[in-house]
């Protein structure tokens, strides 16, 4: 490498060459050389190394001046707050949620950080009230990240960000700049949320009266911000499908109420119930219809054998009626039987009614006088009878038996 | 309407289904006839007529004895006639006249001296007595499955 021209100008390379050797960055052999060459041989090299050096202390003494100005409560505020704390500690989840959800959204003032903070300390509530803010942002978080994804803005944020950028540059410095505090810069974003109180709202309002410029800056920056994520939004929302999304909010808002134990109705149930059947459960409504009307005809026409168990139950019991009997000259014939009417049989035998063994059918063939054991009681008329017959052996003799 | 129109299609064919009644003929039957001698002498019970004892016993409350004297089996289609010998010479005839609602429809003779139809259910028994065998009776016990 040969000697350095002590009038040049430092090059990129050389700039960011000596910028690394200041750092301490690890250099190659030549490199070091190299940088040594020019601080020998270039004042130009020197004042860059020196105007390192004052960045460097410049550097130091902002971040010890942003530690010493920060917005640290003092012991008024902490009392204060403290107070706050106590009061809020009272109220129910329902009156403290606009506090937390400006606290989750990272919108509160010191005082307020602080009296959250105790309320996290002490009630089990309010901690729950922001884990659950929590599992749901990150809910939306990832079903927006699957809604955007493939989604292309084409530079539609970083031109977003130019034209904000552009915008505050603009923006003449003011006096209400210098007083122009973290605090009021919260009270801005409140102010286009609208989560201000009435006087807040007042002051913010004299301040655009005033055309304080950083005020005016902030708010059309926040703006035009809004006007971008709805954008981007109804961008994405062109390419994808929200319902998952939902299902998935739905499902998990639903279970977050069921675990309290509350008797709610599910919010996607209710929403189900209100869209009405989908297009596929009417055919299933018309099969339900049809398997209706089917059982009523079949009931129509199947009623007797359906609903009447008279018969059968005459079947399971035994059942003899003697119609018609033709005999001899000379020759009689009787007809032992109970004397009961057909109709009485089905009122006798209900179902699950015992079965009485009553006097079997016996036809007597009588040549001369009675036969000792035939009944003085003699019918031709259809009789009947019922009787329990029991099991028979199947053995069969041989002719005649 | 192509649905309603689906739905009178299907119901048209279940009534059509449920109304046609094909005349099927009746199931064979079979008839057990056990022959019995009952006498009013001596004592004794046959015990493979252990199954009828209660209805022997009380319908021929005279007689003290009871003796199977033979057992067959008739299997008897629709309107088809079996005929068998009694031990006492006689011919029985067992005919099949069908079915009348769930009962069966049975006709009995004895050659030469009765004849008679009855309906009885599956599974029953009735008697035929009366007829000199022995020094007592001629018990046909008739059973219908």
């Amino acid at each position: 490498m040969g000697t350095t021209d002590m009038t040049k100008v430092l090059t990129t390379n050389e700039c960011s060459l000596l910028e690394r050797y200041y750092d301490g960055d690890p250099l190659a052999e030549a490199e070091v050389t190299h940088v040594e060459e020019l601080l020998n041989n270039s004042p130009t090299a020197r004042v860059f190394m020196n105007a390192l050096e004052e960045l460097t202390i410049a550097v130091q003494a902002a971040e010890q001046h942003v530690w010493d100005t920060s917005d640290a409560p003092s012991a008024d505020q902490v009392f204060e707050a403290a107070m706050r704390a106590a009061t809020l500690a009272d109220s129910s989840l329902e009156d403290l949620a606009p506090l937390l959800e400006r606290f989750f959204d990272g919108e509160v003032v010191a005082e307020e950080m602080i009296a959250v903070q105790a309320l996290i300390n002490e009630r089990d509530d309010v901690t729950e009230y922001l884990s659950n803010l929590d599992g749901l942002r990150a809910s939306v978080r990832v079903g927006n990240d699957q809604l955007v994804d493939g989604v292309s803005f084409d530079r539609f944020w970083e031109s977003i960000a130019e034209r904000i950028d552009d915008g505050i540059s603009q923006v003449e410095p003011q006096p209400i700049a210098a007083a122009f505090d973290p605090e009021q810069r919260v009270l801005l974003y409140r102010y286009h949320d609208a989560e201000v109180t009435a006087e807040e709202r007042a002051q913010v309002d004299a301040w655009v009266a005033e055309g304080a410029p950083e005020v005016i800056a902030t708010l059309t920056a926040l703006a035009e911000l809004r006007f971008a994520t709805v954008a981007a939004i109804e961008t994405a929302q062109e390419r994808a499908d929200f319902t998952d999304l939902w299902h998935r909010i739905e499902e998990g808002i639903d279970d977050q109420v069921e675990a309290q134990g509350e008797n709610v109705v599910s919010l996607a149930r209710q929403k189900r119930e209100r869209t009405g059947l989908p297009g596929d459960s009417r055919a299933a409504a018309w099969s339900a219809i049809a398997a209706m009307l089917f059982v009523a005809f079949g009931a129509a026409l199947f009623k007797d054998q359906l609903f009447a168990p008279t018969e059968r139950v005459i079947v399971e019991k035994t059942v003899v009626i003697v119609d018609s009997v033709e005999y001899q000259p000379g020759s009689s014939v009787i007809v032992n039987a109970p004397m009961k009417p057909v109709s009485s049989i089905s009122a006798a035998l209900q179902p699950g009614e015992e079965a009485v063994e009553e006097e079997p059918t016996v036809i007597w063939l009588l040549d001369s006088a009675p036969e000792a054991g035939a009944p003085s009681d003699t019918t031709l008329d259809v009789q009947d009878e019922t009787n329990s017959e029991e099991n028979t052996h199947e053995e069969t003799s041989d002719q005649p038996i | 309407m192509r649905t309603a129109l689906h739905i009178l299609f299907t119901l048209l064919m279940l009534g059509t289904l449920m109304g046609y009644s094909p005349d099927v003929q009746a199931d064979p039957i079979t008839v057990e006839v056990r022959t019995i001698a009952a006498s009013t002498e001596g004592e004794g019970f046959d015990s493979r007529l252990n199954p009828l004892k209660g209805q022997l016993t009380k319908a021929f409350r005279g007689y003290k004895s009871f003796t199977l004297e033979g057992r067959r089996t008739l299997r008897l289609k629709d309107s088809k006639s079996k005929s068998m010998p009694l031990p006492n010479g006689s011919e029985l005839t067992l005919t099949h006249h069908g079915m009348a609602g769930n009962l069966i429809k049975l006709g009995l003779s004895l050659a030469g001296k009765m004849s008679t139809m009855l309906r009885v259910s599956r599974g029953s028994t009735f008697f035929q007595a009366g007829m000199d065998y022995g020094d007592g009776i001629l018990i046909v016990a008739i059973t219908v499955n």
